[in-house]
């Protein structure tokens, strides 16, 4: 417990409940930012973790945050999402975390944007990922100088934040950008084994059919995921979770 | 399709119920390892299935039962009100004869593809969405692993009943919760399920054949 220890608890339902109220993402970060503030969290961020080359839409339609506007400017122009050690991190690590335990694993190019971070007074924070289901993995991210919370202040403070990303799904309707066919038992043994790098001949063998019948079920995948090519589907195929990774 | 069973329909069941008891003894104890008191002798049955609780029943193509749901009453003697309180610590615990609470959700793994599973998964969710909309039901109540939280919060309007807390006796992570059900929440498990039509079905014993008889020579008659 540190100092600034209060009641968390008191707050959480009635933050939740403002959070789940807003009908806009400005609305969402001010109801996040009425539950954070006097907790001592100074910014907030909240957003999906995915490829920006995969996106139909702007990133900035993804997520939010209130961090310092050049920052965040500069974050996006220079492509820091792609490399970003919070946003890696997240993905390996699904429970709540702060950012120097991230900084622990980040590449060296990581922890020049932590660097850059901190001059714009984003030193540390918590990072609480979620998932809903599949892929992508959603983040929530709250800058605070001194991040020490007992276990319970945790458990509330990730609660808000998983509403606050749900809402944010609901807010940018997201379920309508990833949603794509169910692959049949075949289809999903054939991509696991495209997966692995085989050929079209080398799955036919392993899996007793012919080479024409596995060109059919490769041809009926990419429909399905609306992919490119092979490799664009074996991406979609693990980011919807229809194949393990 | 899932099958609901509710007290009218009860005598129709009753081969079935007993393979449900099995099922969610296979289940529990079996796939999942949930350290349950009453299971015993291959039977998961406890003190609130009572002749109040509804279930929720569902088959694979070849008539097995992979799949079952119960649901209880919450203003008598439930889960989080007897077993579960100090999951609650935000201030109450429902009781209202439009709550129900939802429990013993389970799927088998067994002899299903994982998009099998993933399918039997979510008719189960809304075949109880469906029934509760059409049975009155408003507000679902449950016990659910905090992993499966955003989920809940993601399609269903959920607020948290207390504190996420780790359970001593499997050491896992639970919350207690509750969740408003509606057509709009059943549109979005609808569009993230991608299984659009209608799932629950009720079949009820010929007894209702006269009730249903009489209503309509009442209405000949008008």
């Amino acid at each position: 417990m540190n100092d600034n220890n209060r009641d968390v608890v008191g707050n959480v339902l009635s933050a939740i409940k403002v959070i789940e109220a807003s009908d806009t993402l400005d609305e969402l970060l001010d109801g996040i930012s009425a539950f954070s503030k006097p907790l001592g969290f100074t910014y907030a961020g909240i957003g999906q973790i995915i490829n920006p080359a995969v996106l139909e839409r702007p990133i900035t339609d993804v997520g939010i945050s209130d961090f310092p506007r050049e920052f965040n400017d500069r974050w996006l122009a220079q492509g820091y999402i792609m490399h970003d050690p919070i946003l890696r991190y997240a993905l390996s690590y699904r429970a709540a975390f702060t950012w120097r335990e991230a900084y622990e694993y980040a590449t060296r190019y990581g922890r020049r944007i932590f660097d850059e971070a901190e001059e714009f007074g984003l030193s540390d924070g918590i990072a609480i990922p979620v998932i809903v289901g599949k892929y992508p993995t959603g983040l929530v991210s709250l800058v605070h100088p001194d991040p020490r919370f007992s276990e319970a202040e945790i458990a509330h403070i990730q609660l808000v934040c998983i509403h606050s990303y749900t809402r944010m799904l609901r807010i940018i309707n997201a379920e309508k950008q990833d949603r794509t066919d169910a692959l049949t038992v075949r289809e999903i043994d054939v991509l696991h084994y495209v997966a692995a790098g085989k050929t079209n001949w080398e799955i036919g063998k392993i899996l007793e059919i012919s080479e024409d019948t596995i060109k059919m079920h490769m041809k009926n995948i990419t429909r399905k995921l609306d992919a490119a090519n092979r490799a664009h589907s074996v991406a979609l195929g693990i980011r919807e979770g229809q194949i393990l990774p | 399709m899932v099958d609901i069973v509710t007290h009218e329909n009860r005598s129709l069941y009753v081969d079935a119920l007993d393979e449900m008891f099995r099922l969610r003894y296979q289940v529990a104890v079996n796939e999942m390892g949930w350290p349950l008191p009453n299971a015993k002798d291959g039977y998961d049955i406890d003190e609130f299935d009572t002749e109040d609780s509804i279930y929720l029943l569902e088959y694979a193509d070849d008539g097995r039962m992979v799949a079952c749901a119960r649901l209880n009453p919450t203003t008598k003697p439930n889960l989080l009100s007897e077993i579960f309180p100090n999951y609650c610590d935000f201030g109450t615990i429902p009781k209202d004869d439009r709550i129900y609470e939802y429990s013993r959700y389970m799927v088998t793994k067994k002899g299903l593809s994982q998009a099998e599973f993933v399918r039997a998964r979510a008719n189960i969710t809304l075949a109880v969405n469906e029934f509760c909309l059409a049975y009155g039901i408003e507000q679902v109540t449950l016990l659910t692993y905090m992993k499966n939280y955003p989920i809940a919060a993601h399609i269903w309007d959920t607020l948290p009943l207390g504190t996420p807390q780790v359970y001593d006796v499997d050491g896992i992570q639970y919350i207690a919760a509750i969740s408003t059900l509606t057509e709009e929440g059943l549109e979005r498990s609808r569009k993230y399920s991608g299984i659009t039509h209608k799932v629950a079905s009720m079949v009820v014993p010929l007894t209702y054949a006269k009730q249903l008889a009489t209503s309509r020579q009442v209405k000949r008659a008008s």
